[in-house]
C-alpha cells in the first residue's frame, strides 16, 4: 500500500477529528463544570447549520460564520436559565432525560421552521477548490477549516490559562462548590459555560454544513462520535478533547481504508472498552462521575 | 399510607383509578377525535375511491418523495376532471415512510387497517419497496412501487403477485448507460455503493455489463444510507486510478459524494456514474459541480407530445419543472386509475389481470406495457449527461439524454428472472 | 399472597378494559393493530421499569434486547425452521441469556457510565444488524417471514394476534405486580432509595442490580419478539438507542413510581404517534415537550399527579 495514501488517510483523519475536537471540547466543559451529560449537543450543531444558511442568504458566508454560532450560544443560555438550571445538584441521568426530551423536541422545531428536506449551502467561492497536496488534491475549505479550528484551539487554550475568566471556568471544571464559596457568582459562570459550550456546537455546524451539507438529522451523525471523544479523553479535559477527537478521526478514517465494514462499530468499542477499563480515559479525573 | 389490607377505596386508589382511566379515556378521546373529523369522509365513502400514498417526505430522500407525489396528484387531478374513476372521485391519503423500512411497515398497516385502502401508491427506497410489498402481498392490497429500483422487488422471491413497478429496474438503467459509459470512458472501474438493496443491485447490474466488456474492477466499497462524508473512501477511489467511479447512491448520499468529488478535484481524473440521478439531486450539487453519466426512468427533455403536455400541466401546478420523479408518480397513479377503470370494478382481484399484460402510452417514444409474468413496466430506459456550467441555459437545464434503449432490449428475460408470482 | 385484592382489582379492571378494545377501536376510527401495539410497548415499559423505576438505573439499551429478539423470532419462523410455539421462547430466551452476559460485564459500573455503556452496547448491535447482510437482511430488514400459527390457533388475523398478545399481557401485569410485591422487589425498591444503605445491611447490592437488568431485558425481548410478529418485519431500528429511548419516554411520562405508570405511557406514546401524525408529521414536538415538563416537575409521572401529597 503507498505511503501517500496512508499519509492523505491520516490527514483527513486529523482534519475529520477537528470537528469532532470542537464538539467535543463544548460538551466536557459543560459536563465538567455542571455535570449536565447535553444529549442536546447534536440539535444545537444543526441549529448552527441552519441559521446559517439562513444569515448566508441574506448577508453571506462570513456574516454567517460569526453570526450564526452566537445566535445558537444566546440559544444556549437560554435554555440553561429556563430549563437546564433546574437539575443543577441532582442525579446527572435528570441532566440525560431532560436533554434528551430537548433534543427530541428542537429537532423538530427546526423541521417546523425550515422543513424536512435538505438545504444547500456552499462554501465562499475562493474556497470551493482544491488545493494540491504533492500526496493528494485536498478541498481548498477543509484545509481551511482545519487551521481555523487549530487557532480556536489555541484561543480557547489561551482563554484557559492565561485569562481570568478562563482560570475561573478552569476551577469551576474542578470544583464548581468551591467555586462558589470563594464568591463566584456561580449562577452567571453556569450559564456563561452553556453558552460557550453551545457556541463551539453551533460553530461546528456553521462548518460543517458546506461539507456534509444540511438536513435534520445532520446532528445524529455527530452527537454520539461527540460523546465518544470525550470519554475517550477524559470528562472536563482540554487536552483529552484535542486527544480523542484527533484519535478517533483517525481511527475511523484508517478502519475506512483498511476494514470499512467495522468503521462504525469500532467507535462504538472504544467506547465499551474505555468506560469498562478506564472510565476517566486518557486524561480525566478518577471518580468523577461514579 | 399505605393500607394493604383496607377494603374501603381510599383516595389515593381513587385517584389512581382515575388516573388510569383518565388517561384511557384520553386515548379514546383522541381516537374519537380522529374518528369525528374523519365523520364528513365516511359519509361519503361509499362515493370516494380511497388511495394510499406512502412516499418519503422525511429523510435521505425526501426531496424525491415529495416530487413523486406531487406527480400522483396530477394524475388524480386528471382523473377527477372526468367524474372520478367508476363514478366516484378519488381522494388521496399521503403517509410519510421517512425513507425507513420499518416507518414505511408502520404507516403502510395505517393505511390498510385504519383507512382502508386496496391500493397503496409510492415509494422511493427500495427498502421501504420490498418491506411494503410483503406487507401488501399478506394483506391482499395492490402495491404500485413507483420509484423502487431495485431489481428485487420484480426478480425472484421478493417479487409479489400484489406489487407492481411503475420505474425501470437497476438492470434496465444498467444496460441503458454501463455500456455507453464503457465505450467511451474505458473499462477499469470503482464502485462506491449504498449499502442496501438497490445500492447493490445497481452496483451489481453495473458490474454485469462491465464483465461482458471484459473490464476490470479497481475496487469497491459499501457505505451505510445516510452517510454524509465520502472523503476517506474518495482517497482510496483516487489511489486506484480507475477510469470511472460508479456510484450506486441516491438522494442527500449522491449530493455529497458528488460534491466532494468536485472538492478532491477528481474530476479531472475520472468520469464518474451511476444506475440514478435527477433534477431534484442535480439542482443541490449546483451547476458547477453537475457531473457524470446516469441512467434516467425520464427527462423533461423527453421529446414527446405526451411529455410535454405532462411536463406544462405540472409547471401549471406547481410552479416548477417535473423531474423524473413526478413522471412516475403520475405513471403509477394515473396505470391504476385506469387498471380499475378498465377492470370495471375496484376489487383488486379484478384489477390486477386487467393490468397484467395492458399497453398503454407512458409518454415516451414507443409504447410501455405491463409485463404480466414479473409485473414490471417494459419502457424506454434513458442514459443522461449532467450538464455543467455554461452549458447550462437555464436553471432546470441540468441533464442532456445521450442514449436510449427500448425496453425490451435491456429488461430482464424469462431465462434471467425465474420469478414465479403467487396466485391470486 | 403474591397479589393483594387490590392488585387483582386494578389488573382486572385494566384487563377488561383491554379485553374489549378490539371493539372500541374500529368505532373510534383507529384500529386493533393499534391496540395490540399498546399493549406490545406495555410490556416493553413495564419489564423496563423493573429497572428504571424499580431498581433507580437509567439504560439506554434496551432496545439492544427487544431487537435481538425480534430478529431472533423472524429468523426462526423463516422458511418454517421452527414452530412459533418454539420460536417465541427460543427467541426470548437469547435475549435473556445476552442480557445475563452483558448486564455481567457492566454492571459493576454506575450512573452515566452504565448508561453510556449500555448505548455502546445497543449501538453494535445495531451496526451489526445493518451489515450482516446475509443474515439479517441489512438495512433492507428482514422480510420473507409471517406470524401463522401457534398450537394450532390462527393468529394471522390481527383480532386474533390481538388476544394472543393480550394473554403475554397479563402474564406480565401479573409477574411485574408480584415480583415488585416480593422480598426481592422491595429489595430492589431499597437499593434505588439508597445503596450505601442497602450494602451496610449486607445486601449483595450488584448481584439484584444484575438481576433487575436480567429481568426488564427478558421482557424487552419478549416485547421485541411480539413485534416483530405484529408487522411480519424486522428492522435495524428495533435496536436502536432512540428505541430505547422510547420506552424511557413511557416509563417517565406516565410515571415511573406507579405501576401502571409505563402502561399509560405507552398508551399515550402510541395515540400521539398514531393519532397526531395523521395531522401533523410534527408529533414528536408536543411529545419531547411535555417529556421534558415532566422530567423538571412531575418526576412521578402522569399516574404521580394523582399521588402528590400521598407519598409511596
Amino acid at each position: 500500500m503507498e505511503l501517500s495514501l496512508l499519509l492523505s488517510q491520516l490527514f483527513n483523519g486529523i482534519a475529520t477529528g477537528m470537528l469532532y475536537v470542537l464538539m467535543a471540547m463544548g460538551l466536557t466543559i459543560i459536563m465538567g463544570t455542571m455535570g449536565v451529560v447535553n444529549f442536546s449537543h447534536g440539535v444545537l450543531f444543526t441549529f448552527g447549520a441552519y441559521f446559517a444558511f439562513t444569515i448566508a442568504a441574506k448577508a453571506g458566508f462570513w456574516a454567517a460564520l460569526v453570526a450564526a454560532p452566537f445566535v445558537v450560544g444566546l440559544i444556549g443560555m437560554v435554555l440553561e436559565r429556563g430549563l437546564v438550571s433546574r437539575v443543577y445538584g441532582k442525579d446527572p441521568l435528570y441532566g440525560l432525560l431532560l436533554t434528551f426530551g430537548l433534543a427530541m423536541a428542537l429537532e423538530e422545531v427546526i423541521r417546523i421552521g425550515w422543513g424536512t428536506t435538505g438545504l444547500p449551502f456552499s462554501p465562499p467561492d475562493f474556497l470551493s477548490g482544491f488545493i494540491d497536496l504533492k500526496i493528494m488534491f485536498y478541498p481548498a475549505f477543509r484545509l481551511a477549516v482545519l487551521g481555523f479550528i487549530l487557532l480556536l484551539i489555541a484561543a480557547l487554550w489561551f482563554f484557559l490559562e492565561r485569562t481570568t475568566t478562563g482560570k475561573i471556568v478552569r476551577a469551576g471544571i474542578q470544583d464548581s462548590v468551591m467555586v462558589g464559596i470563594l464568591g463566584v457568582n456561580t449562577k452567571a459562570l453556569f450559564t456563561g459555560v452553556f453558552g460557550l459550550g453551545t457556541f463551539l456546537a453551533g460553530l461546528a455546524g456553521v462548518l460543517s454544513a458546506p461539507m456534509s451539507g444540511i438536513m435534520p438529522t445532520m446532528g445524529d451523525n455527530v452527537i454520539m462520535p461527540s460523546f465518544i471523544v470525550i470519554i475517550l479523553g477524559g470528562i472536563g479535559s482540554f487536552w483529552g478533547s484535542v486527544t480523542g477527537g484527533l484519535m478517533l478521526g483517525i481511527i475511523v478514517s484508517l478502519c475506512i481504508q483498511f476494514v470499512p465494514a467495522v468503521a462504525e462499530l469500532s467507535m462504538y468499542l472504544v467506547m465499551a472498552l474505555v468506560l469498562l477499563v478506564r472510565p476517566r480515559g486518557l486524561f480525566g479525573e478518577e471518580g468523577l462521575f461514579e | 399510607m399505605k393500607d394493604e389490607k383496607g377494603t374501603k377505596v381510599s383516595r389515593r386508589n381513587f385517584l389512581k383509578l382515575s388516573g388510569a382511566t383518565a388517561a384511557g379515556a384520553a386515548g379514546l378521546l383522541t381516537g374519537g377525535l380522529s374518528g369525528l373529523t374523519a365523520g364528513p369522509r365516511e359519509v361519503f365513502a361509499k362515493e370516494e375511491l380511497k388511495v394510499g400514498i406512502l412516499d418519503p417526505y422525511s429523510g435521505p430522500y425526501a426531496d424525491s418523495g415529495r416530487e413523486q407525489t406531487n406527480g400522483a396528484l396530477i394524475a388524480v387531478d386528471e382523473f377527477n376532471k372526468k367524474g372520478g374513476v367508476l363514478g366516484r372521485l378519488v381522494t388521496t391519503v399521503q403517509e410519510d415512510d421517512a425513507t425507513n423500512p420499518g416507518t414505511s411497515v408502520q404507516k403502510g398497516k395505517k393505511l390498510i387497517d385504519e383507512v382502508g385502502v386496496k391500493y397503496i401508491v409510492g415509494g422511493v427506497s427500495s427498502a421501504t419497496g420490498l418491506a411494503v410489498s410483503a406487507l401488501c402481498q399478506e394483506k391482499k392490497v395492490i402495491y404500485m412501487s413507483v420509484g423502487c429500483h431495485s431489481d428485487d422487488i420484480t426478480v425472484g422471491d421478493k417479487a409479489h403477485r400484489h406489487t407492481f413497478r411503475p420505474t425501470c429496474s437497476n438492470t434496465m438503467l444498467a444496460r441503458a448507460t454501463a455500456s455507453y459509459i464503457a465505450d467511451k470512458f474505458g473499462k477499469k472501474w470503482y464502485f462506491i455503493t449504498s449499502d442496501y438493496s438497490w445500492g447493490h443491485t445497481g452496483r451489481d447490474a453495473f458490474k454485469k455489463v462491465l464483465a461482458g466488456k471484459g473490464g476490470k474492477i479497481a475496487g469497491e466499497d459499501l457505505t451505510p444510507l445516510g452517510t454524509t462524508d465520502y472523503s476517506s473512501f474518495l482517497l482510496k477511489v483516487r489511489n486506484a486510478r480507475p477510469d470511472v467511479l460508479i456510484v450506486s447512491l441516491y438522494g442527500n448520499d449522491l449530493v455529497s459524494c458528488v460534491k466532494q468529488f468536485n472538492q478532491f478535484g477528481m474530476r479531472k481524473e475520472m468520469q464518474i456514474g451511476g444506475p440514478l440521478n435527477g433534477l431534484e439531486m442535480a439542482r443541490v450539487i449546483g451547476k458547477d459541480s453537475n457531473v457524470g453519466y446516469w441512467g434516467m426512468p425520464w427527462d423533461i427533455t423527453v421529446d414527446t407530445k405526451g411529455s410535454k403536455t405532462f411536463t406544462a400541466n405540472y409547471k401549471a401546478k406547481y410552479g416548477k419543472l417535473p423531474s423524473w420523479r413526478a413522471f412516475l408518480g403520475y405513471i403509477g397513479m394515473q396505470q391504476l386509475l385506469a387498471g380499475i377503470e378498465r377492470a370495471k370494478s375496484p376489487e383488486v382481484k379484478k384489477v390486477i389481470p386487467a393490468l397484467e399484460g395492458a399497453v398503454f402510452d407512458g409518454l415516451k417514444a414507443n409504447k410501455s406495457y405491463w409485463r404480466e409474468w414479473d409485473h414490471q413496466c417494459i419502457q424506454d430506459t434513458y442514459c443522461g449527461r449532467a450538464k455543467s456550467g455554461a452549458e447550462v441555459k437555464h436553471e432546470d437545464d441540468l441533464f442532456e439524454i445521450v442514449a436510449m434503449k427500448k425496453g425490451d432490449e435491456v429488461a430482464h428475460t424469462r431465462a434471467e428472472n425465474p420469478v414465479k408470482l403467487e396466485a391470486l | 399472597m403474591i397479589w393483594s385484592k387490590k392488585d387483582i382489582l386494578w389488573i382486572g379492571a385494566v384487563a377488561a378494559l383491554f379485553a374489549v378494545l378490539p371493539l372500541l377501536l374500529p368505532k373510534i376510527g383507529s384500529s386493533i393493530p393499534v391496540g395490540t401495539e399498546i399493549m406490545i410497548w406495555g410490556i416493553f415499559a413495564m419489564g423496563f421499569n423493573i429497572l428504571l423505576g424499580g431498581t433507580g438505573i437509567l439504560s439506554f439499551g434496551h432496545a439492544a434486547f427487544f431487537g435481538l429478539a425480534g430478529y431472533a423470532t423472524g429468523l426462526l419462523i423463516l422458511k418454517d425452521r421452527l414452530p412459533l410455539v418454539l420460536a417465541i421462547p427460543v427467541a426470548v430466551l437469547g435475549a435473556f441469556l445476552a442480557a445475563a452476559l452483558i448486564g455481567a460485564l457492566i454492571i459493576r459500573k454506575r450512573g452515566i457510565y452504565f448508561a453510556m455503556l449500555t448505548i455502546a452496547f445497543g449501538q453494535m448491535f445495531y451496526f451489526i444488524a445493518s451489515q450482516w447482510n446475509s443474515l439479517t437482511g441489512g438495512l433492507d430488514g428482514l422480510t420473507g417471514f409471517k406470524r401463522t400459527v401457534f398450537l394450532g390457533f390462527d393468529i394471522k388475523p390481527e383480532v386474533n394476534f390481538f388476544y394472543f398478545v393480550f394473554g403475554f399481557f397479563l402474564l406480565t401485569l401479573l409477574f411485574v405486580r408480584a415480583l415488585m410485591n416480593s422480598s426481592i422487589g422491595k429489595t430492589l425498591v431499597a437499593i434505588r432509595e439508597n445503596v450505601h444503605r442497602a450494602e451496610f445491611l449486607g445486601i449483595d447490592v450488584k448481584k439484584y442490580q444484575h438481576f433487575a437488568f436480567v429481568v426488564s431485558a427478558t421482557f424487552s425481548g419478549l416485547a421485541g419478539a411480539l413485534y416483530a410478529l405484529l408487522l411480519n418485519f424486522a428492522f435495524p431500528e428495533l435496536l436502536h438507542w432512540k428505541t430505547s429511548g422510547d420506552a424511557v419516554l413511557m416509563s417517565v411520562i406516565g410515571g415511573m413510581r406507579a405501576f401502571f405508570g409505563p402502561l399509560v405511557g405507552a398508551g399515550i406514546f402510541v395515540f400521539l404517534r398514531d393519532i397526531i401524525s395523521t395531522y401533523t408529521a410534527h408529533w414528536a414536538l408536543p411529545l419531547g415537550a411535555i417529556f421534558v415538563v415532566f422530567v423538571l416537575f412531575f418526576q412521578k409521572g402522569i399516574l404521580g399527579i394523582f399521588e402528590r401529597g400521598n407519598g409511596e
